[in-house]
């Protein structure tokens, strides 16, 4: 078989992503230069965004956020993908499971339970109880609850990400800084974080990345105390019927996390299969 | 300090570190299973007693059981389509070199690299034009589009890893095209294939966010019924209906762990992660 017929067979799946994905995407970001009264290209809409102090805050808060649930997922995630490469079986069966298990169960499944759990009333408020706690902290309805869901959410993606650039690491290195008398800080600090330092660059990008489209979590955890981009364009359309709006803030999102995405594949290659 | 004995401690920090991490990963499933078995309405602790009274509710509730079915249906139709694409596309983009190929690749992970929210948004405004909102066939196009990534990882992984010397012997012994691929390539990549269609199927039936934007009240898939109910109902019946999708989601993960192992199947580096 030549190779121009070989890769004919590429081209339905070529064809329906250019149809239903590309295209819509692209028409999409477009037709956002449109002005409400239909002049074409305008930037109307991106000029309100601009001028909105409501925006303009949500914007940078959505990213504090997000900033703020990587770091956290990177500090949790890096001892747990640790403790994965250099575990028994036991330990790594236990934690595969849990890693797996939320990916494997829909975020609304997930959210709902931390509902239960953290909730007015909730599981979290009895146990406050039964310990004596006459004052427990609030929960939900508030960024705490909202960091808490999404770092759940997202920890998964941070551990495979690590563990995917651990194990390359040749374990005869730590020998070698043993023999040497390098201590276990001086260790990982010589050793491991140069060496995984582009899967701590890929794990933090797809974290980040996927923080600025999350609006189940905040939505349901945050209530209407918190607001992010995303929850923004989801009320926009559902709530308001602001269709036009919703479109310019969607982009203005899209070019956020591409611009991360490319700042990223110049410093290290993307690891995308881990969802 | 002692080195033996800081090592001790280190070891057993890290083991109460996992498992206080474990237990957080894990809580919100268990305590929807709890829940769902609850013998009153509001939550309590610690439990008093046991019942099946949200199941035998779910039970009477038909817009949750028939999203059930809908969901597994169109998950159903979505896994083999999205694998006869994805695999002809993996082979296709094998045969490709230099522009062609990174442009092949750019055009396949976008759908992962594009957040979910942005695509349902953009999809919806294209299936209100032509008609698709609400549409069994539109919410089964979505979800090819967002699996469709996983299934190609998988199949692209499994066949570069791959003996290329055997399809060589089959032509050289005189086997057709087609029957290289049939005997020889598909069978070789079996491992890819299982792993992408168990991905595929779990991203469909659990998919939420572009859902949300495609689906109606004729076409509502499980999660978007689990989510509307959450807001006007407060009763564990959806605590019944969510234990049914952690146990399909716990029997996925089982069936994936059995045919190709979590491992291979999570952690990017397949070649790698085998080396070391």
């Amino acid at each position: 078989m030549t190779a121009r017929r070989a890769m004919l067979a590429a081209t339905p799946a070529v064809a329906l992503l250019l149809v239903l994905f590309a295209a819509p995407v692209a028409g999409m970001v477009v037709g956002s230069f449109r002005a409400r009264d239909g002049a074409f290209p305008s930037l109307e809409l991106y000029q309100l965004l601009a001028t909105q102090d409501l925006f303009v805050r949500v914007f940078a808060e959505t990213i504090a956020l997000g900033l703020a649930v990587t770091a956290i997922c990177l500090v949790l995630g890096l001892p747990l993908a640790w403790a994965y490469v250099r575990g028994g079986a036991a330990t790594r069966n236990v934690l595969l499971f849990a890693v797996a298990a939320p990916l494997l169960i829909s975020m609304v499944v997930r959210v709902y339970g931390w509902t239960i759990l953290l909730g007015p009333g909730g599981l979290l408020d009895h146990v406050f109880e039964a310990f004596g706690v006459l004052d427990p902290p609030r929960l939900m309805y508030n960024m705490t609850g909202v960091i808490i869901g999404m770092v759940h959410v997202f920890l998964p993606f941070m551990v495979l990400t690590l563990v995917s650039s651990l194990v390359r690491i040749d374990l005869r290195l730590y020998e070698s800084a043993a023999i040497l008398g390098a201590g276990w800080w001086r260790t990982h600090r010589t050793v491991t974080v140069p060496l995984i330092r582009p899967g701590i660059v890929a794990g933090s990008v797809l974290v980040f990345a996927l923080t600025q489209g999350a609006f189940v979590t905040p939505l349901v955890l945050g209530g209407t105390a918190v607001k992010v981009t995303a929850t923004l364009v989801y009320t926009d359309i559902f709530v308001l019927f602001d269709w036009p709006r919703a479109t310019a803030m969607a982009t203005v999102l899209l070019v956020a996390v591409l611009g991360i995405v490319v700042v990223q594949s110049r410093v290290g290659r993307p690891a995308w299969m881990t969802r | 300090m002692d080195d033996a004995l800081s090592a001790r401690l280190r070891a057993a920090a890290s083991a109460v570190y996992v498992a206080l991490a474990v237990v957080f990963l894990v809580a919100p499933l268990v305590v929807v299973v709890y829940t769902a078995f609850s013998p009153v309405v509001y939550t309590q602790f610690p439990p008093r007693g046991a019942s099946l009274q949200w199941f035998e509710s779910l039970w009477r509730s038909p817009q949750l059981l028939s999203a059930l079915a809908r969901s597994i249906g169109i998950a159903v139709v979505v896994v083999p389509v999205t694998g006869v694409l994805a695999v002809a596309a993996a082979l296709g983009l094998e045969a490709a070199r230099g522009r062609e190929r990174s442009a092949g690749e750019m055009l396949f992970q976008s759908p992962l690299i594009v957040p979910q929210l942005i695509f349902g948004v953009a999809l919806l405004q294209l299936y209100a034009a032509i008609q698709l909102a609400d549409t069994l066939p539109g919410v089964v196009l979505a979800h090819i589009i967002v699996g469709f990534p996983f299934f190609f990882r998988a199949v692209q992984v499994s066949l570069a890893g791959r003996d290329r010397a055997l399809e060589d012997a089959a032509e050289s012994l005189g086997a057709s095209p087609l029957r290289v691929l049939l005997t020889v390539t598909l069978p070789g990549i079996r491992a890819g294939v299982v792993s992408g269609a168990v991905f595929t199927f779990v991203d469909s039936f659990d998919q939420f966010t572009v859902s949300l934007f495609v689906v109606g009240s004729h076409t509502e898939t499980l999660p978007v019924a689990i989510y509307n109910y959450l807001f006007l109902n407060s009763d564990p019946t959806v605590a019944a209906i969510s234990t049914v999708v952690v146990a399909i989601g716990a029997v996925a993960a089982i069936v994936a762990h059995r045919l190709v192992g979590l491992d291979r199947l999570l952690i990017t580096d397949r070649r790698a992660a085998v080396a070391a």
